[in-house]
């Protein structure tokens, strides 16, 4: 089948399998380099992208899901070349370690954020318990997304 | 029958979903949220001909009109987190699902169909008493979920039949989940405990509905606790009593994410701790 | 401190951040070539067995399938591993020829079009395995009637024997390495308690977020280049050149950045398997390991055992020390000998103890190879060093923190293996580690230091 969906604002058009995850056509057809395959089984979160604005595990979302939606990556937040803040929170708590995790928890971040502006600790726990680091120990992720919250 | 030609089917109705399923029997794998059946795919384990997917499908809604919730069968999790009035365990069971992401894909009907180590919303809405409608080409049926397990991934569906909802008539006043995980925000379930309650004015229970996750495939409901706690006021030492039988006869899922032994008596510590909260 | 230089103590921005929050940060899986083909293997059921058949015929029939490759394709099936850097024995073939040694070892590769036409046909590779009784716990693999696992008789590593490559061969060697200091006999003799404790750790994945992935892609002239997650490209050269028997100098290695290794990522543990596929189709070939390969056939931390037995004074001091560690190496070598010696020579941990005889045995069993993992063979013993001290402290009826203070290194006095002490900061450690966590030291310990 023939899906048409918009990534990053672009529209794209892309031959799939019924059975291809979003994943598969992100990564190895349209080589998206942001989106990283970690476990495929919607626990690590280094898979995450927005789908007309909300995070979604895209190991385990079929291609013909985004049919004629939006598709955000963490590569869509920038706009001009200028980071976007919550890009910047993360770079300015050095947020990141080997960064295999880092789109992905932005991305939720991203998410949480638009929905809630100023969550709490225990908020921001729960909203990134389906991201994994193994890196951080995940305080500087937590700090950036914190700094973000008493700006707003 | 008309042959269908494989692909991605996304129906608008339930009608055409219905008919789809009608057709497509074994060939097809149904898919709402996602989370689960997407492995299947994706691993290899399935390699359906087609794939419904509910997704447009207008079953995303939580209604509450007077003493019956009803919900839709492809309602996220988040919309449990969002709407007001529900019965504590559903939210507290929605509260334990893992992450943003994971609660915004996965549905509350797609979880009644998920084996252990998920699952939670199927436990807290045992003890519930809800109920599920499913519509066929031959009509609506109504089946408690008490009686929809019938083994381990067996359920009291037909072929031609679709989950639509979900439905709490008379939902308890008092009820509470709790879950254990390896990790400390939420996780796959090693044990859950969902328990629904009403008390008179003298703390004796007049109902009470006790439901045990992440011991057995599915949920089950623990009639002989329930027993042992109906008509009595409520006392550490009754609960204490009704504690010694969550899992009579029951055959323990014992696996690298838990011992059977260590499932048993996580099972039990979330029992008393529940109830102990109400006395 | 840091007011007086310009780099220590200044802090460092990470120089890849503006890469990960833009999502620019090259991994490997983001590499891909015109024509590329994929891999997935057919893994062993069992633990331990023969290969009897294996039966390649359906298969091949799958439209995609280009190659399935076997131990016959490997131009020389060894796995040289470290045996550069005199670690060794090389016991593991890249592809086993006769014999499984773990559950999950890759039997033979299939080279297709891409990932789901490769599963697909290595689910239809049917392999005939004679089973044999498998070895899974240390104490039996060690237990003189126990099935033998290893090429050499025993399922110990020989120290001192030569078959590491680094060590003169031909000498008996012993199935343990040796640590030993002063007069342990007298020690236990003298002693006025002695105290005995059993310590286990199991196996731990590093469980990077990335999978360990890998693109071979031949290029003309014989040269080949592989792009991995590898945290040691030049063992991954190494590796590759002598399995496929050409100048190292042909092969460039090129290592993205990884998306977490923790050590896990050290051993070349299946680009040899890739660069063979490659060099035999003569196309770019890559592999993804999933996450259930990732946790059940990347090396793990070792699961270690260790026995430990304290000779005490009544004032405080541990006059000996007697100890035998048992290392997990799983079914192959990797680095396994040289993290038993650093385990050895730590299980005295940063503490003086003038007598000591430790074993340190290096153990073959039917289980996942092991190796290096953050601080390899020291934090495993550091776990039992620790526990003892508790155990000891205790034992005498002494607080902890004490009895920590007055066995601590001092600057002058001698390790086991006979390193003077030049750099010992262990007092001066406890007292910030104290003063941090709230805990008020009497003022005796407070007076204590590491040079005296």
């Amino acid at each position: 089948m023939r899906i048409k969906f918009k990534l990053d604002g672009e529209y794209v058009e892309v031959d799939a399998k019924h059975t291809d995850t979003l994943l598969k056509i992100l990564k190895d057809k349209l080589v998206v380099g942001s989106v990283h395959f970690g476990c495929g089984e919607g626990t690590c979160g280094a898979c995450i992208v927005l789908v007309n604005g909300r995070p979604r595990y895209s190991c385990l979302t079929l291609a013909g899901y985004v049919d004629g939606k939006e598709v955000t990556t963490v590569a869509g937040l920038a706009h001009d070349g200028e980071l976007s803040e919550i890009q910047k929170a993360f770079l300015e708590n050095d947020a990141a370690q080997c960064g295999y995790c880092t789109p992905g928890m932005i991305l939720t971040a991203k998410a949480l954020l638009d929905r809630n502006p100023s969550p709490t600790d225990e908020e921001i726990f729960d909203a990134l318990a389906g991201n994994l680091c193994r890196c951080t120990g995940y305080v500087p992720i937590i700090n950036a997304i914190k700094s973000l919250s008493k700006k707003r | 029958m008309s042959q269908v030609a494989s692909g991605y089917y996304a129906p608008a109705s339930l009608r055409d979903a219905i008919s789809l399923k009608r057709r497509l029997r074994e060939k097809a794998l149904f898919v709402a949220g996602g989370t689960a059946a997407v492995q299947l795919v994706s691993k290899m384990i399935a390699e359906p001909e087609a794939i419904i997917s509910l997704e447009k499908v207008p079953l995303d809604y939580v209604k509450i009109r007077g003493n019956v919730v009803e919900i839709g069968a492809t309602t996220p999790i988040s919309r449990l987190l969002e709407t007001r009035g529900l019965p504590t365990a559903l939210r507290e069971a929605a509260e334990n699902i893992h992450g943003l992401a994971l609660k915004d894909m996965a549905t509350v009907g797609g979880n009644i169909f998920t084996p252990a180590p998920a699952g939670d919303i199927a436990t807290a809405l045992l003890s519930l008493d809800a109920t599920l409608v499913l519509r066929g080409t031959r009509g609506v049926r109504t089946v408690p979920l008490s009686k929809f397990y019938r083994g381990p991934l067996k359920y009291n569906i037909k072929a031609d039949e679709v989950l639509t909802a979900i439905r709490i008539r008379r939902p308890p006043r008092l009820s509470s989940f709790l879950k254990q995980t390896p990790w400390r925000y939420s996780g796959p379930t090693i044990a859950s405990v969902s328990v629904g309650l009403d008390l008179d004015k003298n703390k004796k229970a007049r109902r009470v509905m006790v439901a045990i996750g992440g011991l057995t495939t599915h949920p089950y409901r623990v009639k002989r606790a329930e027993r042992l706690l109906t008509s009595k006021k409520l006392t550490s030492e009754l609960i204490e009593e009704a504690a010694k039988h969550l899992v009579d006869n029951v055959d323990i899922i014992d696996d690298a994410l838990a011992s059977s032994w260590y499932r048993e008596v996580i099972a039990q510590v979330l029992f008393k701790k529940i109830l102990n909260r109400f006395i | 401190m840091s007011g007086q230089f310009a780099a220590v103590g200044a802090p460092i921005k990470n120089v890849q951040l503006l890469g990960h929050v833009t999502g620019t940060t090259q991994y490997v899986d983001e590499i891909s070539f015109p024509g590329m083909l994929w891999i997935k293997a057919v893994r062993s059921p069992v633990a331990r067995g023969k290969i009897r058949k294996i039966d390649t015929s359906r298969a091949e029939k799958v439209p995609g399938v280009i190659k399935i490759i076997t131990a016959k394709d490997v131009p020389n099936n060894i796995h040289v591993n470290m045996a550069g850097i005199g670690i060794g024995p090389p016991d593991e073939p890249v592809l086993p020829e006769d014999e499984v040694k773990y559950k999950g070892e890759a039997i033979c590769l299939v080279v297709a079009r891409d990932e789901e036409t490769a599963l697909k046909a290595a689910q239809l590779v049917e392999v005939e395995i004679e089973e044999l009784p498998p070895v899974l716990d240390m104490e039996e693999a060690l237990k003189p009637d126990a099935p033998v696992i290893t090429k050499w008789g025993v399922n110990a590593f020989i120290y001192g024997s030569g078959m590491d490559g680094a060590t003169k061969p031909g000498r008996p060697g012993r199935p343990f390495f040796l640590v030993r200091r002063g007069d342990v006999e007298t020690a236990f003799k003298q002693a006025d308690k002695v105290v005995k404790g059993s310590y286990v750790i199991p196996p731990i994945e590093h469980a990077p977020i990335e999978p360990h992935v890998c693109v071979a892609k031949p290029e003309p002239g014989g040269k080949l280049t592989i792009y991995t997650t590898t945290q040691a490209p030049y063992f991954v050269r190494d590796n590759v050149a002598t399995i496929l028997n050409i100048p190292a100098s042909n092969i460039r290695v090129i290592a993205p950045a990884v998306g977490g290794g923790f050590g896990g990522k050290v051993d070349p543990e299946f680009e040899m398997q890739v660069a063979v596929a490659a060099m035999r189709v003569g196309r770019p070939v890559k592999w993804r390991w999933t996450r259930e390969e990732e946790f059940t056939i990347s090396t793990t931390r070792p699961a270690i055992k260790v026995e430990m037995e304290d000779a005490l004074s009544k004032d405080g001091l541990i006059l000996g020390r007697r100890a035998r560690l048992l290392h997990d190496s799983g079914a192959y070598t990797r680095t396994s000998p040289y993290g038993v010696i650093k385990s050895t020579v730590n299980l005295s941990g940063p503490y003086h103890i003038p007598n000591v005889y430790y074993e340190g045995y290096c153990v073959y069993t039917n289980r996942q190879p092991s190796s290096a993992m953050r601080g390899y063979g020291v934090f495993e013993v550091s776990y039992a060093v620790e526990l003892q001290m508790e155990r000891d402290a205790r034992t005498l009826g002494v607080d902890s923190w004490e009895f920590r203070f007055k066995n601590a290194y001092r600057n002058g006095q001698v390790t086991a293996t006979g390193r003077p002490i030049d750099d010992a900061y262990l007092v001066e450690v406890m007292k910030e580690a104290a003063s941090l966590a709230g805990v008020k030291l009497p003022p005796h310990l407070l007076q204590m230091s590491s040079w005296g």
